[in-house]
């Protein structure tokens, strides 16, 4: 773990003791505008999961969902829902980006570039539960880059993943960190 | 200073520990910021809660210690309000089995982990439901 990344977390825990650091000459800290931006892409994910996959697709056999949803006439797969959003939102501002990423990517664009992604990747894999926080410099400029996990949270997550054809690991269970979602916000200007 | 603040605070949960103090302290209604991890929670006052604990962090803190994924985050008492009243025998029966609603929601039966047993279910679903405004009902039936 790198000094910058240490640093952050000690930085968030420190916070996590103390009312909100933030004045209007201040703004908000980077933690606390990723922690709320990752806690609106979790909720809709999670949203999008449970009220259409696993009600509509699993439970009700309504509809089907694919990867290849238009030739299949079927609901996109839950990590397609983020992806398209993420492109959408990196169309309209460059005050944030993220991504869904993976040490175990069945779409290769989907694997960690940069060293702190891999770090961060491979903290909360290795530390079930955590977040990963950290600073890195990309092109001249500062990022404060976040990193969440995410959960196989139903047998299906793991089934998909394990049996997909593309995918470099076949052990996935339910409760397993199978990748994360990085939100990079940029601290310069 | 410092170390008499840890002294006094040592005590207080030595004499929890001996069962003087059944109560968890308050925790804000939305838990504590951050992801929650056992060691940040005081030691509960049954054995069977303190083992759970341990059960917990091992199984459960990935989606109930940050509130991910829909999972009621402990210390959380305002996402529990619906469901302790259920009972500490239904709340361990959904963690065992697992648990469905017609809106969708999911817990999966063990965590996932097929290796628990019934009892270590129980007892991290009782520790987690003594830290989260419902330290009456995670008693429940402990001698």
């Amino acid at each position: 773990m790198t000094v910058k990344a240490i640093k952050a977390i000690v930085l968030g825990g420190m916070l996590a003791t103390a009312p909100l650091a933030a004045t209007a000459d201040e703004g908000l800290d980077p933690k606390d505008v990723a922690d709320m931006l990752h806690a609106v892409m979790d909720s809709d994910r999670t949203i999008y999961t449970k009220m259409i996959v696993q009600r509509l697709v699993a439970k009700e056999k309504l509809i089907k969902a694919s990867e290849f949803f238009e030739d299949d006439k079927a609901a996109p797969l839950p990590a397609q829902m983020f992806r398209f959003g993420s492109e959408m939102v990196a169309d309209k501002t460059d005050l944030f980006s993220y991504s869904l990423q993976s040490l175990w990517p069945i779409n290769k664009q989907n694997a960690p570039r940069t060293d702190m992604e891999k770090e961060g990747l491979q903290y909360i894999s290795d530390n079930p539960g955590e977040n990963f926080y950290g600073e890195e410099e990309l092109g001249g400029e500062s990022y404060f880059t976040a990193v969440y996990p995410d959960v196989a949270v139903a047998e299906v997550c793991a089934t998909c993943h394990n049996d997909h054809k593309d995918t470099p690991r076949t052990d996935f269970k339910v409760g397993d960190v199978m990748g994360g979602v990085v939100i990079r916000i940029p601290l310069d200007g | 200073m410092r170390i008499w603040v840890a002294a006094a605070v040592l005590a207080t949960w030595g004499t929890t520990a001996l069962g003087a103090e059944r109560e968890a302290p308050p925790y804000p209604d939305r838990g504590l910021k951050d992801t929650v991890s056992a060691k940040r929670l005081p030691v509960p006052p049954h054995p069977v809660l303190v083992e759970g604990g341990e059960i917990w962090d091992a199984n459960c803190r990935i989606c109930h210690g940050p509130g991910n994924f829909g999972a009621p985050k402990i210390t959380g008492s305002r996402f529990w309000g619906k469901r302790l009243p259920k009972g500490i025998a239904t709340l361990i029966s959904h963690a065992q089995n697992g648990f469905e609603t017609s809106l969708g929601g999911l817990m999966p039966a063990r965590g996932g982990n097929d290796e628990l047993t019934d009892d270590e279910v129980e007892a991290a679903v009782r520790f987690m439901v003594f830290h989260s405004g419902g330290a009456d009902i995670a008693l429940d039936g402990l001698d």
